[in-house]
């Protein structure tokens, strides 16, 4: 069932259109919870409260293209995520970085999915949040700033110790940075 | 790096119980009437703890109205302490109790000159001498019943209402004396017109 039909469905069985929604996008959206908590336990309960979500708010959400019911998704997904963080009482300091690398894509030749989120989940948890919401999740430094609590430099600040520290990490396990 | 992980992501078939995820989902919003019975349940138990709180805050109300009555009780009913702003003439009296409806303030000086024959006004004897009656700020009390002065017979309720003493009112006993005095049938007729303006 594509996400269109799901919500033409919804507007006649809510119940219905959500158990098909979950069936297309709750693997999707366990991924990025697991990514983002590190646990399977966690990520189950934030899936179970993204669809929850989804049955009540559903009606308000505008339907652009194939593939934005997926991205809102996975934006409320990651917005949980950081809600059962903030609960975790993660603390960010505000870093104020001098020199910034450029920005462009990080890639390394060959690294595969499993090896790209162990590296990255071996960084410490504020780094590694900053770097998958702007570098994975696309996320721009003001956005991550609000979801953060964090002044925009200091995102920026996070992002490239991140970076340097991948780098670090990869590159003596023979990946090359391109 | 974004497109590997999104690309894995995407496809990915995690081993996770997705059925059992989905019944717990499905029992949270199995009842359709959940999400719309707790503000139901919410608007209930608000009224009901309001309808305990005015109901406690009615019957404390009572009950402190019945500790102001050993005010009432030690003024004897005969002993009417109904005295007003205006002192001069009966016709003062009804025009501020026409003016005040059923509330009564008390001015304890005015009270000595209600009864020019008073020995008590001219001599302003044992005023200082005699110990003050304090009655609480607001204290609220009913009425002796005032036809009862005349016939002689008490009728409880069909005169009765409440007085309201201002803050700034002590009743003296000496007050009260001149008051108990002056029982008689002109004060009578005082009384009786008040009782009209009053009820």
């Amino acid at each position: 069932m594509s996400e269109q039909e799901i919500l033409i469905l919804y507007k006649k069985d809510r119940r219905k259109a959500l158990k098909n929604l979950h069936g297309l996008y709750a693997d999707v959206c366990y991924m990025v919870a697991k990514r983002y908590l590190r646990n399977n336990e966690d990520a189950e309960e934030i899936v179970m409260d993204t669809f929850l979500i989804a049955f009540e708010k559903l009606q308000e959400f505008q339907w652009i293209h194939d593939g934005s019911l997926k991205a809102w998704l996975k934006k409320v997904t990651i917005n949980n995520c950081l809600m059962k963080l903030r609960k975790k009482r993660l603390v960010f300091e505000e870093e104020i970085s001098i020199e910034f690398e450029r920005e462009d894509e990080l890639v390394f030749s060959n690294l595969q999915y499993h090896e790209i989120v162990k590296a990255v989940q071996s960084l410490p948890q504020q780094y590694s949040l900053v770097f998958q919401l702007h570098e994975v999740d696309g996320f721009s430094h003001p956005e991550i700033a609000i979801l953060l609590g964090l002044s925009p430099g200091s995102s920026k600040a996070y992002l490239n110790r991140a970076r340097t520290s991948l780098k670090e990490i990869l590159i003596p396990l023979g990946y090359k940075y391109e | 790096m974004k497109k590997t992980i999104e690309d894995f992501e995407n496809n990915a078939r995690p081993e996770w119980n997705r059925e059992a995820n989905w019944a717990k989902i499905e029992s949270s919003i199995k009842a359709p009437g959940k999400f719309r019975k707790t503000p139901w349940l919410l608007l209930l138990l608000g009224l009901t703890v309001f309808g305990t709180g005015y109901a406690l805050s009615y019957y404390v109300h009572q009950a402190k109205n019945k500790h102001s009555v050993p005010v009432e009780t030690k003024i004897q009913p005969d002993t009417i302490q109904v005295i007003a702003e205006f002192r001069d003439t009966v016709e003062q009296y009804r025009k501020q109790f026409i003016y005040q409806r059923d509330t009564v303030f008390i001015v304890k000086e005015m009270a000595l000159n209600l009864v020019p024959e008073s020995p008590e006004k001219n001599e302003n004897v044992g005023i200082a001498e005699l110990p003050e009656l304090h009655i609480p700020p607001n204290t609220i009390f009913t009425l002796p019943d005032f036809k009862s002065i005349r016939t002689g017979k008490r009728t409880s309720k069909p005169y009765a209402t409440n007085v309201f003493f201002d803050d700034t009112t002590s009743v003296t006993r000496t007050e009260f004396r001149i008051f108990h005095r002056i029982e008689g049938k002109e004060w009578d007729m005082i009384l009786e017109e008040l009782i009209v303006l009053i009820k």
